[in-house]
């Protein structure tokens, strides 16, 4: 608070040293609008790409190509009521739509954007929160994003909405223990809980192979179908399947509330694609080069290690926005692509396909790192 | 040790409150939401004190899961709002609170040594050294589980093992007819 007082004292003098304590507001707000502007931007290419799959022309008459129609939507949702139904649960029917967003811009938090920024002589890591433990904090925050499709099912006092909370609710839980059990192989591989180690550990030269999708391709492959369920995606879209439900639990909103939905299901894909994108593609990685010989090219062109150092993060952080393109681009690739599941298919898919999967993928990683240590520290004992 | 920071007086009192809306409350769901709130609040405090393990896996299972699961249940019950009371007086129920005494005069006990000087309890203290002050690397979690808390994890996969097989006693109770279709 001192050091805030004696900065706001400085009578509008810029002092870098007292705004790198707020380095983490700094990048969270960086991050912020990141996510702010590039929400519209994938609800355009959604609608794009679902027209092209199509064979239909899409969108196209507002602003060139139809490259403004996000905006006249979100103008058009602003200015619409947001209706309140009179026999709802007023305050947890505000509360959903507030929920589905918070917990995925939270989770996205903990995923390291880029290296190593230098800045007055010391190091500063291009990420929101550097968390020892943030894997587990991506997947506990993460697992809040249910309660916004329950409550919103529930207070609606609807019986299609309620299905569709109920229907979410047990599908989320399922799948969340597939990817609990995928997870335990990747904690065993990488031997951390830190998303940043992890990231590092991908390093290795940067060559593909060493990236988390050539040590555990099963896993990958897994926490991929697992995404899908849990956010809510097609074929996995059961809570709002609007050919039985209406539109499930989003039923009954209407106007801001139901534009925070929309943003919400944009904002958990992009979360769960930099969680794919970290632990699988290298994170922030560019391929083929450390950060450290990347570092040394811009060193080489003659610029300070400040200035080195940005330009270097900046390329990390388009490295790891290419690769979240692509699971976004799959995403809306699926959903145009693959019909809806059954409830019992989805259900045996995640109870008598995944989670197997899962168990005997976990046991084979536990058995192989046990005796490739038990091997390499010549037979001693663990 | 540090003094408890505004930010943890903050949460105790959220902690409080909602635990208390949890019994209090007249409607089962938001009974139900306060008692997720109180898990996840007091994941935070982990946090606050550092023992980030602790409270990812607070919010993880407890917030995370078993709460669904219990406003799951309670959206199915479709329960009516009523108003807390005073329960009858069944020895049972004097069974039961004999034994919710007993803990929580266990856990006061076990808090006690945590007393500062000037009386104000240090919450550095309580989440012990363990969980603060320890590596919280996987491998240095699984040694200590492994070896010095072996026997209370065992005892909670017991415990555990006895609340599968009930559930699974409870089913088998009153068997149904095949049915072709159920709610799903």
């Amino acid at each position: 608070m001192e050091t805030l007082l004696h900065y706001l004292n400085l009578g509008g003098q810029w002092a870098w040293q007292q705004a790198l304590l707020f380095w983490p507001v700094v990048v969270v707000l960086f991050l912020t609008l990141v996510i702010l502007s590039s929400v519209p931007a994938l609800v355009l290419v959604e609608r794009r790409g679902a027209a092209w799959i199509q064979r239909r022309s899409g969108p196209n008459r507002v602003g060139p190509f139809g490259l403004l129609q996000t905006v006249a939507d979100a103008v058009k949702l602003i200015f619409k009521e947001a209706n309140i139904p009179a026999r709802s649960h007023k305050f947890l029917f505000l509360l959903a739509p507030a929920l589905a967003v918070i917990p995925p811009y939270l989770a996205l938090s903990v995923i390291p954007l880029g290296g190593d920024v230098y800045l007055e002589g010391k190091f500063y890591a291009f990420q929101g929160v550097d968390m020892s433990v943030g894997l587990l904090f991506f997947l506990a925050i993460s697992s809040l994003h249910v309660y916004s499709v329950m409550l919103a099912g529930w207070s609606s006092n609807n019986k299609f909405s309620l299905m569709g909370g109920l229907r979410a609710s047990s599908q989320m839980i399922s799948y969340e223990i597939a990817i609990g059990i995928a997870i335990v192989s990747l904690v065993i591989t990488y031997g951390t809980l830190d998303l940043r180690e992890i990231v590092k550990l991908q390093e290795h030269g940067s060559s593909l192979p060493a990236w988390g999708f050539a040590i555990q391709p099963f896993m990958f492959i897994l926490l991929w179908v697992c995404s899908f369920a849990e956010t809510n995606r097609l074929p996995f879209d059961l809570p709002e399947g609007e050919s039985e439900l209406v539109a499930g639990y989003h039923t009954e909103y209407s106007g801001l509330t139901f534009a925070l939905f929309m943003m919400g299901e944009y904002v958990a894909m992009l979360a769960a694609s930099a969680f794919l994108a970290t632990l699988f593609l290298g994170g922030y990685n560019v391929p083929f080069i450390t950060e450290l010989d990347l570092r040394a090219v811009f060193l080489n062109m003659g610029m300070d290690m400040s200035a080195a150092s940005m330009i270097t993060v900046a390329c990390q952080f388009a490295s790891l926005g290419i690769k979240i393109l692509f699971f976004m681009w799959v995403f809306i690739w699926v959903r145009w692509s693959l019909p809806r599941f059954r409830y019992d298919q989805l259900m045996n898919l995640g109870w008598k396909v995944l989670l197997p999967i899962g168990v005997i993928n976990a046991i084979g990683t536990m058995l192989y790192t046990f005796f490739k240590f038990y091997y390499t520290s010549g037979g001693g004992a663990a | 040790m540090k003094d408890p920071t505004v930010f943890q007086y903050l949460l105790g009192t959220l902690i409080f409150a909602t635990s208390m809306l949890t019994v209090l409350g007249k409607n089962p769901v938001m009974s139900a939401m306060n008692l997720m709130a109180t898990l996840f609040l007091t994941g935070l405090m982990y946090f606050s004190v550092g023992a980030y393990f602790v409270g990812a896996v607070q919010i993880l299972i407890y917030a995370g899961a078993i709460s669904v699961l219990f406003i799951f249940i309670v959206m199915l019950l479709d329960l009516k709002p009523r108003y807390f009371q005073i329960p009858g007086r069944k020895p049972v129920y004097f069974l039961a609170g004999g034994i919710s005494l007993l803990f929580f005069v266990g856990l006061i006990v076990s808090v006690l040594p945590a007393l500062g000087e000037n009386g104000i309890l240090d919450f550095g203290l309580i989440a012990t050294n363990e969980l603060v002050s320890g590596s919280q690397t996987p491998e240095a979690i699984s040694l200590r589980l492994l070896s010095k808390y072996m026997l209370p994890f065992q005892v909670t996969a017991l415990l555990l093992l006895a609340a599968v097989m009930g559930v699974v006693v409870l089913g088998k109770k009153n068997k149904l007819p095949e049915s072709d279709g159920g709610i799903f």
